[in-house]
């Protein structure tokens, strides 16, 4: 069960850099110029070094960084060959529409709060960060995810499979 | 702020650029997204739980990914000089 629970603290640390890596992430996405793109796209990878460095996750920061460093090197070099030169730069107003939406998505992760008292996933109390990792609650449900997809994919080529032959008869 | 939520968010950026996009590098920068969205909660919970052990899985799990897009990267330019492509669906071309 999730509680939702407008959070008006102000902006931490932690919670400047969650929004320039939604923020930043989004815009790699959207720029159509390969260069903003990929510079927006390392810009990403360092809010999201220094949010780990802020969790207190040096060696993960320190990891992230250097992995990072070695992955947009590799793709400035072969974005010029993965660009057509029909690829047209977008306009400050798409640039703003993109800046906007990124905003937009940023806001559940502020207004949503979990509460652990309030988490009712299990009877005997466990919390959410608890039952996270220790019973790998998101593989189950990941898992679950998965099997659903591949039994409405197997449906739906059985459904065209059938349709055909009553097709041919 | 929800890291879960934050995670999820970002995973749905990923799964858009990868469902929208047609450029082979977007594409690229879609997995990664989706990729650092996925191993970000072993750092979160990690630290919140005071378990070092995530991060030694985020580590394991950036080494794997970094791999698998070197390896991505190596095929796609060579596709790419093959069959003189950039955009993902023209790579349909190479069943014939």
């Amino acid at each position: 069960m999730v509680i939702l629970e407008v959070n008006v603290d102000v902006l931490s640390y932690l919670d400047a850099l969650a929004l320039i890596l939604l923020v930043t992430a989004f815009l790699a996405i959207h720029f159509k110029n390969a260069f903003y793109s990929i510079i927006s796209f390392g810009a990403m990878f360092v809010s999201l070094s220094a949010f780990y460095f802020g969790l207190n996750a040096q060696f993960a920061a320190v990891f992230q960084l250097v992995v990072a460093v070695g992955t947009i090197a590799v793709f400035f070099l072969v974005s010029e060959v993965f660009t057509s030169e029909k690829d047209e730069d977008e306009t400050v107003k798409d640039r703003i529409l993109g800046v906007i939406i990124a905003l937009t998505l940023s806001i559940p992760s502020f207004i949503i709060d979990l509460k652990e008292n309030h988490l009712l996933l299990s009877p005997r109390g466990l919390s959410f960060p608890y039952a996270m990792w220790r019973l790998r609650v998101l593989d189950v449900i990941a898992q679950g995810v998965v099997a659903l997809t591949l039994a409405l994919g197997i449906m739906i080529i059985l459904k065209r499979r059938s349709v055909k032959v009553m097709g041919e008869k | 702020m929800e890291y879960i939520i934050l995670s999820m968010t970002l995973l749905a950026i990923g799964v858009y650029g990868l469902l929208t996009k047609r450029n082979l590098l977007k594409t690229l920068m879609s997995i990664e997204i989706i990729a650092a969205a996925a191993s970000m909660n072993f750092v979160v919970f990690s630290s919140l739980l005071g378990d070092r052990m995530g991060q030694v899985f985020f580590i394991l799990a950036l080494s794997v990914d970094t791999s698998i897009t070197a390896v991505v990267v190596a095929l796609l330019l060579v596709a790419n000089r093959e069959l003189k492509v950039s955009d993902i669906w023209d790579l349909s071309k190479l069943k014939e």
